[in-house]
């Protein structure tokens, strides 16, 4: 057999391999919240990362029996808020005409200053209505917008983040079933990729769990 | 499923304040004796003298607020359905019935008015002729300060309008203010409170006895037009009892300045009160997940409040004109500025802070200790709205008056909400959102 003949062997058992559909995890159905909760419980204590829990509406106490940790989400808004209204103060003041470390620059360094000049543009003091240049109460308003925006963004984004959105695809739509996950059945989802994942004996427990139905996922 | 929380109502805990009575009555009688004493000193002690009529205002506002704050609880609560509110209902409804007590605690104010120690142009001999009415009702020192020091020149006041004139310029606004009609108002605001207070209590208790879910439709259709009623009645006495202390100052965000105040001591009001039952073994209903609802809405009112004070505050600066800005200018002097930034500080950054997180919100301890600092601090709000108006009163603060008027008052309005919840379940007991709320968790 010639080397090339070999070569289109393998290349075939390739294709054949990526056409074929992959094993992708287990889909478990349950007819009742109480059911999926005991046997998330079971899964959360088997020890598994990759999995999920699919409900037509939120399931009171399903995190605690996921072992969902508490979420970080609200330190990272903080970050968000505290950022916005900083930048809020900063904002105001620079375009009004207060640059404090490049005033210092011009102190210190004439020649940093100089080199720095064209890439600094300059804000204007420019008296409005007889206030100061910069004053704390008419700052206000664009510090707490600016808190809220950003606060927003972190909330909204921060999410999207640690949830890994947006995911275009996942094993559980391929399944029929699945559809019903929106109208009255309860799911878990137990991924292949999970490092304790093991086709026979993960399957072996999701048996014993109790489902009305346990099917193979395909990706 | 959260069954486990699902109680029937036949297992439901000890509902029946009744029992506790006895107790009740004896702390009572000793605050209200205290109290008594303390502002029995009013009669030998000057500097009481002088501040009496302005203090018995703050502690009665304090003590109206707190009964507005839970007729707005009661009447939003049904206004927008809600399911888990409806086992900490029944005690807003006990504090909301406390309207039929205002006029009593009422009284002292209308007299204090009637003697000119309180709304310049409400007070019996204001000059309501006309347009220039030159009332002299607290630039006269015999009667604003009777038997007190002579009321200070005020700058800005004399800056602002030439001195001596104290009722408004424009004859319908002396009118409206005048003692006539700045009395029959209240009455009218107190009858008003009272037949919305009465309806909700009254519809809600008799569905513990007939369980007829036909009466919550009818008070959540009623909710709505009775809230309009609400915001403008609040508003106005709001303007009646605070703002005409200066009858030339007015602004327009000051009804809503005022509801914040009311709606955020009656949460913490309602905090400590459900606090103090649970201790006694009764509304035991009441969980982490109602206190924190509680929580949250405490701290949305910290939020609220001072984002309308800031409103008010910085449209009043930034437009620079004399007759607003005199108001504030008053809250800078005389010591009062230091109020006025400790407020910032105590009734703001202080309580979000504390209230940010889930954490206190979901300690009952934590909680409470958060409403009693709401409550102080919304006293403190009180005096710097009222004292630096009645000229008599400017420069002496007398904490223990205040703490005297506070416990008389209190010991009355504990004892009237008490009477108003005795012979009822505490929690409404076929109210048919009941399942929801004993049933509600939090996200």
């Amino acid at each position: 057999m010639s080397t090339a003949t070999l070569d289109h062997a393998k290349q075939a058992a390739a294709a054949a391999e990526a056409a074929a559909p992959k094993h992708a995890g287990l889909l478990l159905e349950f007819e009742t919240p109480a059911a999926l909760m005991k046997a998330a419980e079971q899964v959360r204590d088997a020890g598994f990362s990759k999995w999920d829990c699919h409900t037509p509406y939120p399931v009171h106490g399903l995190d605690r029996c996921m072992g969902i940790q508490p979420t970080i989400l609200p330190w990272i808004v903080l970050g968000g808020g505290l950022t916005g209204c900083t930048l809020g103060l900063i904002l105001q003041a620079y375009t009004n005409g207060i640059e404090l470390p490049v005033s210092l620059m011009q102190a210190e360094n004439g020649v940093i200053r100089e080199l720095l000049a064209p890439f600094l543009p300059s804000g204007y003091p420019y008296v409005v209505s007889g206030k100061p240049i910069f004053s704390i109460p008419a700052n206000i308003p664009v510090m707490f917008e600016l808190t809220i925006l950003l606060s927003a963004f972190a909330a909204f984004f921060g999410m999207w983040g640690l949830n890994m959105l947006p995911r275009f695809h996942h094993p559980v739509f391929t399944s029929a079933r699945f559809k019903r996950a929106t109208n009255d059945r309860f799911f878990i989802s137990i991924e292949a990729e999970d490092p304790r994942y093991d086709r026979q004996r993960t399957r072996a427990l999701a048996d014993g769990l109790g489902a009305a139905h346990v099917e193979e996922l395909v990706a | 499923m959260a069954s486990a929380t699902m109680t029937a109502p036949a297992q439901l805990g000890a509902r029946r304040i009744d029992d506790l009575l006895p107790r009740i009555n004896r702390g009572v009688q000793m605050a209200f004796v205290v109290g008594a004493l303390l502002t029995l000193l009013s009669f030998v002690v000057p500097a009481f003298r002088e501040r009496v009529w302005a203090t018995y205002l703050a502690a009665f506002t304090f003590y109206l607020g707190i009964t507005l704050g839970g007729l707005f609880f009661v009447v939003l609560q049904h206004l927008v359905r809600a399911g888990w509110s409806v086992v900490v209902r029944r005690v807003a409804e006990g504090i909301a019935l406390n309207t039929k007590l205002l006029p009593v605690l009422f009284i002292p104010v209308a007299v204090g008015t009637y003697q000119g120690h309180l709304h310049p142009a409400a007070a019996a001999h204001a000059d309501h002729g006309g347009g220039h009415g030159a009332a002299h009702a607290p630039a006269d020192p015999g009667h604003a300060a009777p038997g007190g020091a002579p009321a200070p020149a005020d700058p800005a006041h004399g800056a602002g309008h030439g001195g001596g004139h104290h009722a408004p310029h424009a004859p319908l606004k002396a009118k409206w203010l005048s003692f006539p009609w700045f009395l029959g108002r209240m009455l009218l605001f107190f009858a008003i409170w009272y037949g919305i207070a009465s309806y909700f209590y009254g519809s809600s208790v008799a569905q513990d006895q007939d369980g007829d879910p036909a009466r919550t439709s009818r008070m959540t259709w009623w909710a709505a037009p009775l809230m309009i009623v609400f915001a403008l009645t609040c508003s106005l006495a709001g303007f009646d009892l605070l703002m005409a202390l200066d009858p030339y100052w007015y602004s327009t965000m000051f009804g809503v300045y005022f509801f914040a105040g009311c709606f955020l001591s009656f949460m913490a009001t309602l905090i400590i009160a459900f606090y103090v039952l649970r201790r006694h073994g009764l509304a035991w209903e009441v969980g982490p997940e109602h206190y924190h609802d509680m929580g949250k809405f405490m701290f949305a009112f910290v939020v609220f409040w001072a984002y309308i004070a800031y409103s008010q505050f910085m449209l009043i600066w930034y437009g620079n004109i004399p007759e607003e800005t005199v108001w504030y200018l008053r809250r800078m002097e005389h010591g009062w500025l230091l109020v006025s930034a400790w407020l910032i500080v105590g009734h703001f950054v202080i309580p979000f802070l504390a209230l940010l997180s889930r954490f206190p919100k979901r300690r009952p301890e934590l909680l409470v200790a958060g409403s009693a600092w709401v409550l102080f601090v919304h006293y403190i709000d009180l005096q710097w709205l009222i004292l630096p108006q009645p000229e008599a009163a400017r420069a002496v603060p007398v904490p223990l008056l205040d703490l005297g008027l506070l416990l008389v008052l209190g010991a009355v309005y504990v004892r009237s909400t008490a009477a108003n919840l005795t012979g009822v379940s505490l929690i409404p007991e076929r109210d048919p959102r009941l399942r929801d709320s004993l049933a509600h968790e939090n996200f």
